[in-house]
C-alpha cells in the first residue's frame, strides 16, 4: 500500500453545481487574464470554450493536409501503377485519365483525411492515451465526472498565486475553493 | 408577434424598378429572337423557364423539407423561399409554349414530328420503340400532372405556412403540414424527376441517363440555395431581418457547400459511367459536349461549378462572412445559368453558342420572377412570425 503526502502547490480549483453559472465563471476567469485553466464537465457544455476564450482548433490545418496528402499519393498510385511500372491496356481505356482516377481520389482523399484527423485530434491535440491526471486524487475533480463543474487554475498560469486564485474562484460564486497540492506517492 | 411587411421598404423599391428593367430588356429580346427565328426564341425561352422554374419548385420542396424534418434553425429563414415560390402562376403558365411546340411546331422536341413514325425516309427506329411514353397527348397529360402537383403543394404546405402567421396560440397549421410534406415530398421527388426528363432531357430523344432527374434536382436546389443566402444577407444588411444571425449564414453557407458537392458527385457519377460503359446510346450526350467548342463550358463547369464555391466555403470564416456569401452566391447563380446552357443549348447548335436571345430570355424570367417577389412581398411577412420553432431559431448556435 502506498501512501500520498503533498508536494508544491499545482492548482486552486472550485466547484460549480449549474451549467450556465460555470459558463459565466469561464468568462470571468477568461476576462482576469488568466490562460491556463481548465473546466471539467460531466458533459460537453455548448459555448463553454467560447467564453473560456480558447483559441480556434489548428485541427482543420491537419486536416487540410492530410487531404492533400491522400489526393497526392492517389494520384500517384495510379498513375505509377497504370502508366509507368506496368502498362495494362484495359478495355482501350487510356493507360492513365483523370476520368476513372476519381473515385480513388476522392477515396483516399477522404481516407486520408479521417485518419489524420483521427489520430491528430485524439493522438496530439487531446494527447491520449492518458491514464493520469495530477489532480485525479481530488474528490472534487472526480465528481466532475458525475455532476460537478469543477474548474481548475493552474499554479503554471503566469498570474497565479494561491491568494489571487482564491480570491477570483471565491468572487465569482464558486463552492469549496480548495488550494490543491502535488500528490506524491511513498511505499 | 407581428407580422412583418416590408412593402414600401427601399429594398422592395429598388428590386422592383430592376426587375421591371429586366423585365423590358428581356421581354423586347425574346420578341426579337421570335421575329427572327421562332426555334430560336423557344431555345432561350426554354432555358429562361427552366431556371426559374426550378428555383420555384425547389424553393416549395425546401419549405417542405423544414417541416418534414421539424427544422428548428431554419424557421427564420423559411419565408424567403416561400416567397420565392409565389412565382408558380408564371410557371404553370408558362408551361404552355412547351405544349403548342409539341402539337404543332416540334422545333424544340423534334420527337414530336409525327413524320418519324410513319414507315419512310424520316422512319426513326429508336423513337418509335420509345413513342408509347415520347407523344404529345401523353406529355401533355404528364406536364398538367405535375401541374397539378405543384399547384396543390403550394396550396396545401406554402399556404398553411402563410395561414400560421394569423394565429399565436393554435399551431395546427404547422402541426398539419408535418404530416402533410411526407407524401408531398415524395411526390416533388417523383414530378421534379420527370419534368427533367420530359421538358430537358427529351430534347435529345435519343438520349436517355437515370441520373438525370436528380442531377437536375442538384443544380436547381443549390441555385436555390445560393438566392436565399442573397436575399438573407441582403434583407439583413437593410434592417429587415434583424433575427437573422451569422448562426443562419453559417447554416445556408454549410448547405450551399454541402450541395456544391452533392451537384459535382451527381455530375461526375453520371459523366463516369457513361465515359466507362461507352455505349453509343449514351455516349452521345458527351460526344457533343465534349469536343468542339461546347467542351469549354464543361471545363468551366469543373472549375466554376465545383472548385471555386467548394475551396471558397471550405472554410468556417468564409461561411460566415456576409460579402463571401453574396459573392459565392451570385458566382453559383452564374454557373447555373452555364450548367443549364450546357445542358439544353448543344442539343440546337453542334458549336458554342450563347448570344443576346438566351442572355435576354433569362433576363426576361428573372425580371419577371423578381417582380412576383416583389408583389409577394407587398403583402406577405418576411418572417414566420408565429412558426413554434422561431425561438429556437432566434437562439441559434451552430
Amino acid at each position: 500500500m502506498s501512501t500520498l503526502a503533498q508536494g508544491n502547490v499545482i492548482a486552486v480549483m472550485g466547484d460549480f453545481k449549474d451549467p450556465n453559472k460555470v459558463t459565466a465563471a469561464a468568462k470571468g476567469i477568461h476576462e482576469a487574464g488568466f490562460t491556463k485553466f481548465d473546466i471539467h464537465t460531466p458533459y460537453p457544455v455548448h459555448g463553454l470554450e467560447k467564453a473560456m476564450g480558447m483559441p480556434k482548433t489548428s485541427l482543420p490545418k491537419f486536416a487540410l493536409a492530410g487531404a492533400l496528402f491522400g489526393l497526392a499519393s492517389a494520384f500517384a498510385l495510379q498513375w505509377w501503377t497504370g502508366a509507368y511500372e506496368y502498362k495494362l491496356n484495359i478495355g482501350g481505356k487510356p493507360l492513365f485519365a483523370p476520368q476513372f482516377g476519381t473515385p480513388v481520389f476522392f477515396e483516399l482523399t477522404v481516407l486520408c483525411t479521417g485518419l489524420t484527423v483521427f489520430f491528430t485530434m485524439f493522438g496530439y491535440l487531446c494527447r491520449l492515451p492518458n491514464w493520469h491526471s495530477k489532480y485525479q486524487y481530488d474528490a472534487g475533480f472526480q465528481a466532475a465526472t458525475d455532476d460537478n463543474f469543477c474548474v481548475v487554475l493552474e499554479a503554471d498560469d503566469p498570474r497565479f498565486t494561491t491568494e489571487t486564485a482564491q480570491a477570483l474562484l471565491a468572487k465569482l460564486g464558486a463552492a469549496d475553493v480548495r488550494v490543491v497540492h502535488e500528490a506524491i506517492e511513498q511505499d | 408577434m407581428n407580422t412583418v411587411i416590408i412593402a414600401d421598404s427601399s429594398f422592395v423599391q429598388k428590386l422592383r424598378m430592376y426587375s421591371l428593367i429586366a423585365l423590358g430588356v428581356g421581354a423586347l429580346g425574346l420578341a426579337g429572337a421570335a421575329f427572327f427565328d421562332m426555334g430560336r426564341f423557344l431555345q432561350a425561352y426554354l432555358l429562361g423557364y427552366i431556371y426559374f422554374a426550378g428555383i420555384t419548385i425547389v424553393s416549395m420542396f425546401f419549405s417542405s423539407l423544414q417541416f418534414l424534418v421539424n427544422a428548428g434553425w431554419s424557421a427564420m429563414v423559411r419565408r424567403i423561399p416561400e416567397i420565392f415560390a409565389g412565382f408558380l402562376p408564371v410557371v404553370l403558365i408558362g408551361l404552355i409554349p412547351m405544349i403548342v411546340d409539341v402539337w404543332f411546331s416540334h422545333k424544340l422536341y423534334h420527337w414530336a414530328d409525327p413524320s418519324l413514325y410513319v414507315p419512310g425516309p424520316h422512319f426513326d427506329e429508336v423513337l418509335a420503340t420509345k413513342h408509347s411514353f415520347l407523344n404529345p397527348t401523353f406529355f401533355t397529360i404528364r406536364l398538367g400532372i405535375y401541374a397539378l402537383i405543384w399547384f396543390v403543394t403550394y396550396r396545401l404546405i406554402i399556404g398553411n405556412s402563410f395561414k400560421q402567421d394569423e394565429s399565436t396560440t393554435d399551431y395546427t397549421p404547422t402541426r398539419v403540414n408535418m404530416k402533410r410534406s411526407a407524401p408531398m415530398v415524395l411526390l416533388f421527388a417523383m414530378s421534379l424527376t420527370f419534368a427533367g426528363f420530359d421538358l430537358v432531357m427529351s430534347l435529345d430523344p435519343h438520349w436517355f441517363s437515370t441520373m438525370f432527374g436528380v442531377y437536375f434536382f442538384a443544380g436547381n436546389f443549390v441555385s436555390t440555395l445560393s438566392l436565399i443566402a442573397i436575399f438573407i444577407v441582403n434583407l439583413r444588411r437593410q434592417g429587415h431581418l434583424k433575427g437573422i444571425t451569422d448562426e443562419h449564414y453559417h447554416d445556408i453557407g454549410k448547405f450551399m457547400f454541402a450541395f456544391t458537392v452533392f451537384w459535382t458527385y451527381i455530375t461526375f457519377s453520371q459523366y463516369f459511367l457513361i465515359w466507362y460503359g461507352n455505349l453509343p446510346e449514351e455516349t452521345l450526350f458527351f460526344i457533343l459536349r465534349a469536343h468542339g467548342n461546347w467542351q469549354f463550358l464543361g471545363y468551366a463547369l469543373v472549375f466554376g461549378h465545383f472548385i471555386v464555391p467548394f475551396v471558397t466555403l471550405l472554410t468556417q470564416n468564409n461561411k460566415r462572412n456576409p460579402a463571401v456569401l453574396i459573392g459565392v452566391g451570385c458566382w453559383i447563380l452564374f454557373m447555373h445559368f452555364i450548367d443549364l446552357s450546357f445542358i439544353i443549348l448543344p442539343n440546337f447548335s453542334p458549336t458554342l453558342r450563347i448570344g443576346w436571345q438566351e442572355i435576354t430570355g433569362w433576363l426576361f424570367f428573372a425580371g419577371l420572377f423578381f417582380f412576383m417577389v416583389t408583389r409577394q412581398l407587398a403583402t406577405r411577412s418576411i418572417v414566420a412570425v408565429n412558426d413554434p420553432y422561431l425561438k429556437e431559431s432566434l437562439e441559434l448556435v451552430s
